[in-house]
């Protein structure tokens, strides 16, 4: 497999999976002050 | 703004393709069609880009064995997008300077995108294994 496929495929993987991480720390973060609230 | 609320990027995007830049304000603009699926498609995509530009200063190779640095510096750097383009843009001034407290928004920003530099390390740890050889 070329380099050009391994690199779109580890920057989709990676930016995908990074932003789904933030996503979830925020739904997490808003949930947490809810409670506290 | 709750969490996950992307419809005004969908709407900055939706008139960036009409040829508008910037907004006075962005929530007063006139909403476009389908601006909440724009919005989570520019999110996503944006991530993938941030990502891709990680890839074409340190190379794939750094997606094979991953370590922290670039990562962070990328989450670090890539918060001139939201100071420069998109607060800007959206009628919140350059780097938040027409919002009631730049400072706190500035280093909320910043906070951001050292979190989102850790994601990206957290990511390509998980990604890694994935990778074709």
């Amino acid at each position: 497999m070329n380099v050009s496929l391994t690199g779109g495929m580890a920057a989709l993987l990676i930016g995908a999976g990074a932003t789904l991480f933030m996503d979830l720390c925020a739904v997490l973060q808003h949930r947490l002050s809810a409670c506290l609230r | 703004m709750p969490p996950l609320n992307y419809v005004l990027i969908g709407r900055w995007i939706g008139h960036l393709a009409h040829g508008r830049l910037s907004h006075e304000s962005i929530a007063a603009a006139p909403p476009i069609q389908g601006e909440a699926v724009l919005g989570w498609v520019v999110h996503y995509a944006t991530g993938v880009v941030f990502a891709a530009l990680l890839l074409a200063v340190w190379g794939v190779e750094w997606a094979r064995d991953p370590t922290p640095g670039p990562a962070l510096l990328v989450g670090v750097a890539t918060v001139a997008a939201p100071l420069l383009v998109l607060q800007s843009g959206m009628g919140a001034g350059i780097a938040a300077s027409r919002t009631p407290r730049p400072n706190v928004s500035r280093f909320r920003s910043v906070v951001a995108h050292i979190s989102f530099g850790i994601a990206l390390y957290a990511a390509a740890l998980i990604a890694a294994p994935l990778l074709p050889a």
